[in-house]
């Protein structure tokens, strides 16, 4: 009854707006055949469902809620949502808002994270290379605010939707970036007026699979096949693994913990244990770039 | 006419060698264990917002499917989709693609039709009355997306052998119920099969085809009397004659593949997981067998 009625006026909100120019938000997508489409084909984009848009919506309440925690701090924000558009690229965009620091307006952008992903970032490489396609999207709307208003450096300010906590993670202009993102516009407006397209990326389940395009697109999926291998010393020590994991976890915050309690202490009795301890002199040295196989290990269980 | 398929059809098949057929009966055993297996693992994938109800059987969503797809390691390609007009203003989209993975790979289509309800849409012009409004306000991309995410299901579960599960598959491999699952009530019978006079496009006419329903089987012809007959209450194990009525009765039903004979046994036998071999069977199981089969013969 009440919940039906939430949804209905969420699902009123999903709507699809026409495009005619190269989203900052938006410029930094891995695949140019997305950006061709969602200038050229974008009345038939998948709309997002219900869920996304309370996600969207919840984003928004959090944006105001930064703002108020920003104001009670005696932090004064400018030019809140002012639409940037730089024609000669047909790039537009528009910013949360600019925060004076020591009398300088900094591009600021606000975005609530999840606490997986609120822990996961702490430096701009953590969002550089981050795995979800939508995070490290966010490095390159703020280089093109950052480009646009010729402002050296910028700031992201995540708010943790579960804690409340809040994270700033300073960015300066990186031209490079830049330069790359300009070039990726020139090249979207190439194909849209020449009405071509160009190739997709390679399949990638986490950009592809959600794809509100992936319809028109149809891309090739070539998978690597799992093989399945029946050896029971690989089986056992994987079960072993598992049984032993807490007790290892344990044993590495014990031997942390005495480590800094027992540090400088050259004899010792407590009860029946007898510890003794020296300072070891250990020579610096260099490693050499190395490869090695990195593994995950995944339990298949409902 | 085609008289190279009747003059092959008139010549004598050799028969095959006892060795040739141990071989294919080992095989067929190794096919049905690592098709259990990979059900098995397939299913754990899963979580309860992957399944829906459909008319009392569960039925995995796309999300569940691609999730399988990417731990297996499924690769597709598909072609461009075709519009078909329908009457009344109507319209269908079908996508056509091919799944492979291990050296096999399968043809499957996905279409969906703007009749479906699901794409329905309405006004309320007095703020009660519910109107249904013309397929031409139904969103087109919607229908085609549709089509397009019924032929990744189809595919991957064609592929991989995930039809058909039953909810007993699921609480044991899952740990899902029917009662964690969200229904989804047709309010309509389900569809007719396709009109065999309604011409089928030309490029997907051949894959089609192997999803017509299959012909019915010749209620006829009787069983043999000392089959049907078989001890129900013997531990030992299924007799050659037994067998090969099973074999026989399920050909006339047009079960051919191996793995669906052997899941469609051990489904009426209520086996936890797909036997791998007939000849395991009991003289008395392979009696439920010939019965159930034989009573379904008859309808």
């Amino acid at each position: 009854m009440i919940v039906e009625k939430v949804i209905e006026s969420k699902t009123k909100k999903i709507k699809q707006w026409p495009v005619n120019s190269n989203r900052a938000s938006e410029l930094g997508h891995e695949c140019l055949k997305y950006l061709v489409l969602n200038r050229t084909r974008w009345q038939e984009k998948t709309l997002h469902d219900v869920r996304l848009q309370m996600i969207f919506d919840l984003g928004n309440v959090f944006e105001k809620v930064v703002m108020e925690d920003l104001r009670e701090a005696g932090l004064s924000v400018v030019e809140q949502q002012r639409p940037f558009s730089w024609p000669e690229h047909l790039i537009t965009g528009s910013i949360d808002g600019k925060i004076m620091i020591d009398g300088v307006a900094v591009p600021m952008e606000i975005k609530s994270a999840s606490p997986y992903s609120f822990d996961s970032i702490n430096t701009i490489e953590d969002i550089r290379h981050h795995k979800y396609h939508y995070m490290r999207k966010y490095l390159s709307q703020l280089t093109l605010y950052l480009l646009m208003n010729n402002s050296e450096r910028g700031v992201f300010l995540f708010k943790n939707k579960t804690t409340g906590q809040i994270k700033e993670i300073w960015l300066d202009l990186d031209y490079e970036l830049g330069e790359k993102l300009l070039k990726k516009a020139e090249s979207v407006n190439r194909h849209v007026a020449d009405g071509t397209l160009p190739e997709p990326i390679d399949y990638d389940d986490r950009i592809c699979t959600d794809c509100p395009y992936n319809h028109i697109c149809m891309p090739d999926r070539i998978g690597k096949e799992v093989e399945i291998v029946d050896d029971d010393h690989l089986m056992e020590l994987l079960t072993r693994r598992e049984e032993v994991h807490p007790l290892a976890k344990e044993y590495d915050q014990i031997e942390k913990e005495l480590k800094k309690l027992l540090e400088g202490k050259e004899k010792l009795i407590i009860g029946n244990w007898f510890i003794t301890g020296k300072w070891v002199q250990r020579k610096g040295f260099t490693t050499n770039d190395t490869e090695y196989w990195k593994k995950e290990i995944m339990k298949v269980q409902p | 006419m085609d008289n190279t398929k009747l003059a092959i059809q008139d010549e004598v098949l050799p028969a095959i060698s006892d060795d040739t057929l141990i071989a294919l009966a080992e095989q067929a055993e190794k096919r049905i264990e690592a098709m259990n297996k990979i059900k098995n693992i397939s299913l754990r994938l899963t979580n309860r917002n992957d399944w829906v109800d459909q008319n009392g059987k569960p039925y995995c969503q796309s999300s569940g499917l691609e999730k399988i797809a990417r731990m297996f390691g499924i690769s597709w390609r598909m072609g461009e989709p075709i519009l078909e007009q329908e009457e009344g203003g109507h319209y269908n989209y079908t996508y056509k693609g091919e799944f492979s993975l291990a050296g096999a790979s399968i043809e499957a289509i996905g279409t969906r039709s703007s009749k479906d309800g699901f794409f329905k849409k309405y006004s309320y012009p007095n703020g009660k009355e519910r109107v249904e409004l013309p397929p031409s306000e139904i969103d087109k991309g919607d229908v085609k997306k549709s089509a397009y995410t019924n032929l990744l299901a189809n595919g991957i579960s064609r592929l991989l052998g995930l039809r058909n599960i039953t909810y007993e598959e699921l609480e044991q491999y899952a740990h899902i119920t029917k009662s964690d699952i969200t229904k989804v009530a047709y309010k309509t019978q389900p569809k007719p099969p396709p009109d065999p006079a309604r011409p089928l496009p030309k490029d997907i006419a051949k894959v089609a085809y192997k999803t017509q329903p299959k012909p019915p089987p010749d209620p006829a012809r009787p069983l043999p009397k000392d089959i049907a007959k078989a001890s129900t209450n013997s531990g030992e194990l299924a007799s050659d004659k037994q067998l090969s009525a099973i074999f026989a009765i399920q050909t006339k039903m047009n079960i051919t593949d191996d793995l669906e004979r052997h899941e469609n046994v051990s489904r009426i036998l209520e086996m936890p997981e797909t036997i791998t071999s007939l000849k395991t069977l009991t003289m008395g199981q392979a009696s439920t067998v010939i019965k159930t089969l034989s009573e379904q013969v008859k309808e």
